[in-house]
């Protein structure tokens, strides 16, 4: 069962702030319309666990790995930039380099310009790092095609394809809150990963 | 299709390039992905997974307001 949901979990390394959000919604979308399960720091809840515990899980839980590298910059009120995502990739590619088990993780690696990590992680030079530019459309096709390549299914939708359902799907999803007396913002991870499952399974 | 006059079997290979000449070799191609679709194992065909995690809300309560959304679109 562990090897199973292993190949089915895709675990995102992203920011998690208001103007990250809708290319956050887009990604989560696009790996459920693959057939592929989401994961991410913010699906536990549970408190007694420490935060890096919970994301060492979720890293060796999941064959498939997205991080994005775009917010790395500095912060204007300590000028010190935010680290986390780096870490975690850190993380993930130490868990594909030392664990057997997780010697076919796949990881994709976006950042806001071609080769910008070059200057705070240069370690990675090599490494096909790639671009969105803050578009959701954008990055819906890259995480398809990545997702298509890597797993080797040919059933994936298109791009486009999923980019227009996702669309509808956003069109909906005011009323679907309102439905549930809910603001946006209040959907938990596991709620909003659930609610795009059950909509795509009601419109496909 | 191309016929072997000797034996009387039709030859494929004759047939599929008489189909391209004709432009019905997609045709061809299209046929043979739906049943290599249909002889993948299921494991491997596009399901749509539901979280693991447990939900705050309640799942039919989800399942309930996207119904009335939707109804409500028809």
């Amino acid at each position: 069962m562990r090897q199973e949901e292993y190949e089915q979990n895709v675990f995102i390394n992203c920011p998690f702030d208001d103007d990250y959000a809708p290319l956050f919604e887009s990604i989560v979308f696009t790996i459920n319309d693959a057939g592929l399960r989401p994961k991410c720091a913010r699906e536990r809840l549970d408190s007694s666990q420490v935060r890096l515990q919970k994301i060492v899980e979720l890293i060796s839980a999941s064959r498939y790995s997205i991080h994005d590298l775009s917010r790395t910059a500095l912060d204007t009120t300590n000028a010190l930039p935010r680290f986390n995502m780096p870490l975690e990739l850190g993380i993930d590619l130490g868990c594909k380099a030392f664990s057997p088990d997780c010697a076919d993780k796949s990881l994709l690696i976006f950042d806001s310009e071609q080769y910008r990590f070059q200057k705070f992680v240069s370690d990675l030079s090599g490494q096909d790092v790639h671009r969105h530019g803050n578009s959701a459309k954008v990055a819906v096709t890259r995480v398809r095609d990545w997702l298509r390549t890597e797993t080797g299914r040919t059933d994936i939708p298109g791009g486009t394809a999923i980019y227009n359902r996702y669309e509808k799907f956003r069109t909906d999803l005011p009323a679907i809150c309102s439905e549930l007396r809910l603001d946006l913002a209040q959907l938990t991870f596991a709620d909003f990963s659930y609610t795009i499952a059950r909509w795509l399974k009601t419109h496909s | 299709m191309a016929k072997n006059q000797a034996t009387g079997s039709v030859h494929r290979g004759g047939a599929m390039r008489e189909n391209r000449r004709a432009g019905k070799g997609v045709a061809a191609t299209s046929r043979f992905s739906d049943k290599a679709a249909a002889l993948r194992p299921k494991s491997l065909r596009r399901e749509i997974l539901f979280p693991t995690e447990p939900s705050t809300i309640g799942n039919e309560k989800i399942d309930r307001a996207i119904e009335r959304v939707t109804s409500r679109r028809k």
